[in-house]
C-alpha cells in the first residue's frame, strides 16, 4: 500500500546522477587549476551548487516528492543566504559611507575600533614633516619595523598595503595603532615608539597625505 | 460524556506516569511547572536588582554581584522563561486540540524536548552557582566573554543545550499543524493561537541553530581562541554580534508571535464576535516571522557596522510596524459593537493591548538611526523591552493561563480575586517601567550598579528610581497574589464546566471538561471556523455568566 | 493493508500519513542543519573577503588530492544509499544489507582520510586558534611560510568546519550501523522502511555540506 504511493527512482537514473557527480568534480578541480582571475570563485560554487541541486533533487527525491519539502529546504537556503548577504553588506562596506568634512574625519576602516576611536583622532599639529619627500619620513619613522619586501620584520610587512586597504584604514593605523593588533604583534610598541621619535607632534594633514599615498603605492 | 473517567489527570498515577509521558498535555504541564519555577527565579533576581537601584550608592549588594545577579536574570528570563513558556506550557496543551489532533505528531520527541531543555536550565543555574558566576550579560558579548573567566563556557553550552529543545518543539509544531489536522479543519479554519505558534515555530526552526553554531564558535573562541571573534587575536567582536542577533533578534519574534495569538482568541471569545480580519491577523503572523529575520542589525547601530547596513536594517525595521499595526488595529475593531466580556483573561487581553503598543511604538523611535544614537544602552532600550517582553508576551501568557486554566485543571479561580491581581500588575508594571522611559531619555544608562554621579546632570533620577522599585514591588504582590489563588484553585477550587467561556474551538467545545488522555472519543469532523459565535450559539449555548 | 499495528501510531490514521509526517520532520531538521553551517560559511566569507591573499595562499597548505578522494569516497557512498533505498521499496533486503555496509565503509574511509590529513597538519604545528604555529618541512611546503596574521583563521575555519562536518559523518556511521542490524532482523519491508528513507535524506544532506566545503577549503 505505501509501495503504491512511493516512486522508485530507477537504478538508471541514480547511475547517471552519480557519473555526473564525478564528471562536475573532476571539472571542478580541474578549473581551479586554471587562473580565470575574478571567475574562479564564482565558477567553483556554481559547480557545488550544481552537484547539490542534482543530489536534492534525485538522490533525496525532491523531484517526486510532495513540494512542501521542497519549500522547506529552500526556505532554509534563502535565509541562510539574507544571513551571508545582509552580514557582508556589514563587513565589506564599512568605511564607504564615512562622512568627512573639513575638521571631523570620522573613518570606518577594516574594524570597528578603528571607527570609534578614529573620532577622537588628536588634532593634527603644525607639522616639520618634509611634505615632498614621503620616503625620508618613511626611513625615518617606519623602516626600523616595516619594509614592502614581503618579509615580516618587528611589524608585518607593507607589501602591497594599498590594495589591501583604503588609505582611511592605513591612515587609522598609523594613527591609532593600538586600536587593532594583528595577532602576535606587540601591542603599544608602535605608539610609544612613534611617540618618543615626536612623529605624533610633527605630523601634518599634507604631510600625512602623501605618506599614506607612497605607502600605498609602493 | 463520561469524559471525567477517561481524564487525562487520571490516565496514570504516580509521579513515573509524568516524567515519562509522551502526552502532550501532560508535557505541557511538566513545562508549566519548571517554567514557574525559573520565572519565580528571575523574578526574586529582577527584585534584587531593583532593590539595589533604590537609592543611590551601594543600597544592598555590590557592583561585581549586581553584574552577576543582572545577567543571571536576563539569561533565566530570556532563554528558560519566555522563550521556552508559551509554545512548551500551552502550544502543547492547546494546540493538538484546537487542530483536531489525538497528540503531536512526535509524541516522544516532545518529551525529549522537555529534557533537552531541563538539562540546559539547569546547567545555566547550578553552573552560575557552582562554576561561577559570570558577569556578561545575557548577551554574551566578545571581548569581554571571551576574556571573562571560564565559567561562561557552561552558560554558553547551557544556551546550545536549551537551543535544541526549542527547535525540536518547533519542528514537532510544524509537521503537527501540516499533517494532524482534522478533517474540515482547513488552513483558514485553524485558530489565531493555531497561525501564531506555527510562526513561531518557523523562526524556532530557522533562527535558533545559528544562535547554536554562534555559541560553538564563543566556546572556542575561549578554549582554542580561534580568533574568529575575539579583537586581541584579529577577530571581529562585531561579527560576534551579527551571529547573536541573527538568532536573538527573531527570537523576540519567538516570544511575542505566540501572545499576540493568545489575544487573538481572547479578542473573539470576551468579544463573542468573529474576530475581525481574520486572514490579515493569521498571515501578518508569518509576515511579522520573516520579517523578523531581516531586522538584526538594529541593535549594531552605535557598534560600528557600516553606516549602509545602519540605514538598510533601520528602514526594514519600520517594516515590522505594518503587519503588527494591522494586528492592533483588528484586535481593536473586534471588540467595537462586540459584547465585551470582562473577565479576568480578557483584562489582560486589554492590558496587552495597552502594553504592547507602547512597547512597539517605542521600538520604532530606537529604530531611527539618529534617536537610537542618544538612546542605545540607556533605560530607555531596558524599559522598551520589558514593555514588549513582559507587558507583552509575559502578560500574554498569564492572560493565556487564566483562560484555558479550567481546561487546563478542570477548577475554577476566584475572579474577584484575579481582577484584584490584574490590576495589581498593571499599576506595578507601569509604575516600574514607565519611569525607566523617563530615565533613559535624560540619559540613565543601563547595566550600571549606582546612579549617584547621573543624578548631578538629573537630579530627579532618585525619586524616579525609588518610584520603579516600588513599582517591581506592587507587580510582585500582584505576581505571588496569582499564585496563591491558583494553588487555592488547584486544592479548593469549583469544578468546572465544559466551556465556562462558550468559547468556538474545538479544545471548548468537543472535550469534556478536561480532555481525555486522546483528546477526543472520536476525531471531530469540523464545518465551521473557530470564532463563528453566530452559529456557535445555537449549537453550545451561551457562556454561564452566573459563574 | 500489511502495516502491523504496532507499526501504525495510534495517533495517526493512515501509515501514509504518518510516513509523510515523519519524513517533513526530517526535512525541518536538514534545514537546521543548513543554518547550523551557514554560521561557519559566513565567518569563512567574511575573513575570506577581508584577507583574500591570505585564505588563497592558506588553502594551497591543504591537499586537493585527498579532499578531492573524499569527494569521490563521500558521491559514492550517497549513491550506495540511494540504491539501498530503491531496493528497500522493491524488498531485495539482501542488498539492501550490501549497500549499507558499503556505505558505512565509505564514511570509515572518509574519516580514514580526515584522520591522515588531521594528524599530517598537528605534525607541522597547524592547530586551530592560538596553538597555530607552522613548522617543518613537508609535501613541498615550507610550513613556516605559512605564519602570516590571518592564516591561524583560515585554519581555525577549516578546523571547526570539517570538524563538526565529521562529527555528522560519525553519526551517520552510528545510524548506518544501527540500520544494518534492523535490515538484518527483517523490519523494514517495502510498507515501512521510513529509518532507512530518514538516515538516507541525513547522509545527503552531510554530502552536500562537503560538495561545498571541498572547493571553498581546497581549491580555491
Amino acid at each position: 500500500m505505501a509501495a503504491g504511493h512511493h516512486h522508485i527512482i530507477p537504478i538508471r537514473t541514480l547511475g547517471f546522477v552519480f557519473g555526473v557527480l564525478i564528471m562536475l568534480t573532476i571539472l571542478t578541480v580541474v578549473t581551479s587549476r586554471i587562473d580565470l582571475g575574478v571567475l574562479n570563485v564564482p565558477l567553483a560554487l556554481a559547480i557545488a551548487g550544481g552537484k547539490a541541486l542534482l543530489v536534492a533533487l534525485i538522490f533525496m527525491a525532491l523531484k517526486y516528492d510532495n513540494p512542501v519539502n521542497a519549500l522547506v529546504l529552500l526556505l532554509g537556503v534563502v535565509f541562510a543566504v539574507v544571513f551571508l548577504t545582509l552580514t557582508l553588506t556589514d563587513t565589506e562596506l564599512r568605511g564607504t559611507l564615512g562622512i568627512t568634512e573639513s575638521g571631523t574625519t570620522i573613518l570606518e576602516g577594516g574594524h570597528t575600533e578603528e571607527a570609534e576611536q578614529a573620532v577622537e583622532m588628536p588634532a593634527p599639529a603644525t607639522g616639520t614633516l618634509p611634505v615632498a619627500n614621503p620616503e625620508e619620513t618613511f626611513e625615518t619613522y617606519c623602516a626600523l619595523c616595516h619594509n614592502f619586501t614581503g618579509e615580516t620584520a618587528v611589524g608585518p610587512t607593507l607589501m602591497g598595503l594599498g590594495d589591501r586597504q583604503p588609505s582611511d584604514s592605513i591612515r587609522a593605523s598609523i594613527m591609532e595603532p593600538d586600536a587593532v593588533i594583528i595577532s602576535g604583534y606587540p601591542p603599544q610598541l608602535m605608539s610609544t615608539t612613534l611617540n618618543a621619535m615626536g612623529f605624533y607632534s610633527k605630523v601634518d594633514d599634507a604631510s600625512m597625505d602623501t605618506l599614506i599615498a607612497w605607502i600605498a603605492s609602493q | 460524556m463520561s469524559a471525567a473517567s477517561h481524564s487525562y489527570l487520571q490516565a496514570g498515577r504516580g509521579i513515573g506516569s509524568w516524567l515519562l509521558t509522551t502526552d502532550h498535555k501532560r508535557i505541557g504541564i511538566l513545562y508549566a511547572v519548571a517554567i514557574a519555577t525559573f520565572f519565580l527565579l528571575g523574578g526574586i533576581l529582577a527584585m534584587l536588582v531593583r532593590t539595589e537601584l533604590a537609592a543611590p550608592g551601594e543600597t544592598i549588594i555590590g557592583p561585581d554581584q549586581y553584574n552577576q545577579i543582572f545577567t543571571l536574570h536576563g539569561v533565566v528570563m530570556v532563554f528558560l522563561v519566555i522563550i521556552p513558556a508559551i509554545p512548551g506550557i500551552l502550544g502543547n496543551f492547546v494546540l493538538p486540540i484546537q487542530i483536531g489532533a489525538k497528540d503531536v505528531a512526535f509524541p516522544r520527541l516532545n518529551l525529549a524536548s522537555w529534557y533537552i531543555f531541563m538539562a540546559g536550565a539547569l546547567m545555566a543555574v547550578c553552573g552560575w552557582i557552582l562554576v561561577g558566576r559570570v558577569d556578561t550579560g545575557w548577551t554574551f558579548y566578545t571581548p569581554y566573554s571571551s576574556g571573562a573567566s571560564n565559567a561562561v563556557l557552561w552558560l554558553t553550552s547551557a544556551v546550545f543545550v536549551a537551543g535544541f529543545a526549542s527547535i525540536f518543539t518547533g519542528l514537532n509544531f510544524i509537521v503537527t499543524v501540516h499533517k494532524m489536522r482534522a478533517p474540515g479543519m482547513t488552513w483558514s479554519r485553524l485558530p489565531l493561537f493555531v497561525w501564531a505558534v506555527y510562526a513561531t515555530a518557523i523562526v524556532q526552526v530557522l533562527a535558533t541553530p545559528v544562535i547554536g553554531i554562534t555559541m560553538v564558535l564563543l566556546f572556542l573562541e575561549k578554549l582554542l581562541q580561534i580568533g574568529i571573534f575575539d579583537p586581541a587575536l584579529g577577530g571581529d567582536p562585531v561579527l560576534f554580534q551579527h551571529f547573536f542577533w541573527f538568532y536573538s533578534h527573531p527570537a523576540v519574534y519567538i516570544m511575542i508571535l505566540p501572545a499576540m495569538g493568545i489575544i487573538s482568541d481572547l479578542m473573539g471569545t470576551f468579544s463573542r464576535q468573529q474576530v475581525s480580519g481574520y486572514t490579515f491577523i493569521a498571515l501578518s503572523s508569518v509576515a511579522i516571522a520573516f520579517l523578523g529575520f531581516l531586522v538584526w542589525g538594529h541593535h549594531m547601530f552605535v557598534a560600528g557596522q557600516s553606516a549602509l547596513s545602519s540605514i538598510i536594517f533601520s528602514m526594514l525595521t519600520f517594516l515590522i510596524g505594518i503587519p503588527t499595526g494591522i494586528k492592533v488595529f483588528n484586535w481593536v475593531a473586534t471588540m467595537y459593537r462586540g459584547s465585551v466580556w470582562l473577565r479576568t483573561p480578557m483584562l489582560y487581553a486589554l492590558m496587552f493591548l495597552f502594553l504592547f503598543t507602547i512597547g512597539g511604538l517605542t521600538g520604532i523611535m530606537v529604530g531611527v538611526l539618529a534617536v537610537d544614537v542618544h538612546l542605545h544602552d540607556t533605560y530607555f532600550v531596558v524599559a522598551h523591552f520589558h514593555y514588549v517582553m513582559m507587558g507583552g508576551a509575559l502578560i500574554g501568557l498569564i492572560g493565556g493561563m487564566h483562560y484555558w486554566w479550567p481546561k487546563i485543571t478542570g477548577r475554577l479561580y476566584n475572579e474577584t480575586a484575579g481582577r484584584i491581581a490584574a490590576i495589581l500588575v498593571f499599576v506595578g508594571f507601569n509604575l516600574t517601567f514607565f519611569t525607566q522611559f523617563i530615565l533613559g531619555s535624560q540619559g540613565m544608562p543601563r547595566r550600571y550598579h549606582d546612579y549617584a554621579s547621573f543624578m548631578a546632570s538629573y537630579p530627579e533620577a532618585a525619586m524616579l528610581n525609588m518610584a520603579s522599585t516600588a513599582g517591581s514591588y506592587i507587580l510582585a504582590v500582584g505576581l505571588v497574589m496569582i499564585l496563591v489563588y491558583c494553588l487555592h484553585s488547584l486544592l479548593r477550587g469549583r469544578k468546572a464546566p465544559p466551556n465556562p467561556w462558550g468559547a468556538c474551538t474545538l479544545e471548548w467545545t468537543h472535550t469534556g471538561p478536561v480532555p481525555d488522555a486522546h483528546n477526543f472519543h472520536e476525531t471531530p469532523l469540523v464545518t465551521r471556523g473557530p470564532y463563528d459565535f453566530h452559529i456557535a450559539d445555537d449549537v453550545f449555548g451561551t457562556a454561564d455568566k452566573d459563574l | 493493508m500489511s502495516l502491523s499495528p504496532s507499526t501504525l501510531k495510534h495517533y495517526f490514521t493512515t501509515p501514509e500519513q504518518q510516513f509523510d509526517a515523519a519524513k517533513l520532520g526530517m526535512w525541518l531538521f536538514l534545514v537546521t542543519e543548513i543554518l547550523l553551517f551557514s554560521g561557519m560559511f559566513v565567518a569563512y566569507a567574511v575573513y575570506r573577503a577581508w584577507h583574500p591573499e591570505v585564505f588563497a595562499h592558506a588553502s594551497e597548505l591543504l591537499d586537493w588530492r585527498l579532499g578531492g578522494l573524499n569527494t569521490v569516497v563521500l558521491l559514492a557512498s550517497s549513491f550506495t544509499v540511494a540504491l539501498s533505498i530503491h531496493f528497500v521499496q522493491k524488498g531485495e533486503n539482501d542488498k539492501v544489507t550490501v549497500l549499507l555496509i558499503l556505505t558505512l565503509l565509505c564514511a570509515a574511509i572518509f574519516m580514514v582520510v580526515k584522520y591522515f590529513e588531521y594528524s599530517g597538519k598537528f605534525d607541522h604545528g597547524v592547530f586551530p586558534g592560538a596553538a597555530f604555529a607552522p613548522h617543518g618541512e613537508g609535501g613541498g611546503h615550507d610550513y613556516a611560510e605559512y605564519d602570516m596574521p590571518f592564516a591561524a583563521q583560515f585554519f581555525s575555519i577549516y578546523f571547526v568546519m570539517t570538524g563538526i562536518h565529521g562529527v555528522h559523518v560519525l553519526v551517520g556511521m552510528g545510524l548506518f550501523a544501527w540500520l544494518v542490524t534492523r535490515v538484518i532482523r527483517g523490519h523494514f519491508s517495502p510498507e515501512w522502511y521510513t529509518p532507512v528513507e530518514l538516515t538516507g535524506l541525513y547522509w545527503h544532506l552531510v554530502d552536500i555540506i562537503w560538495i561545498f566545503l571541498f572547493p571553498l577549503l581546497y581549491l580555491i
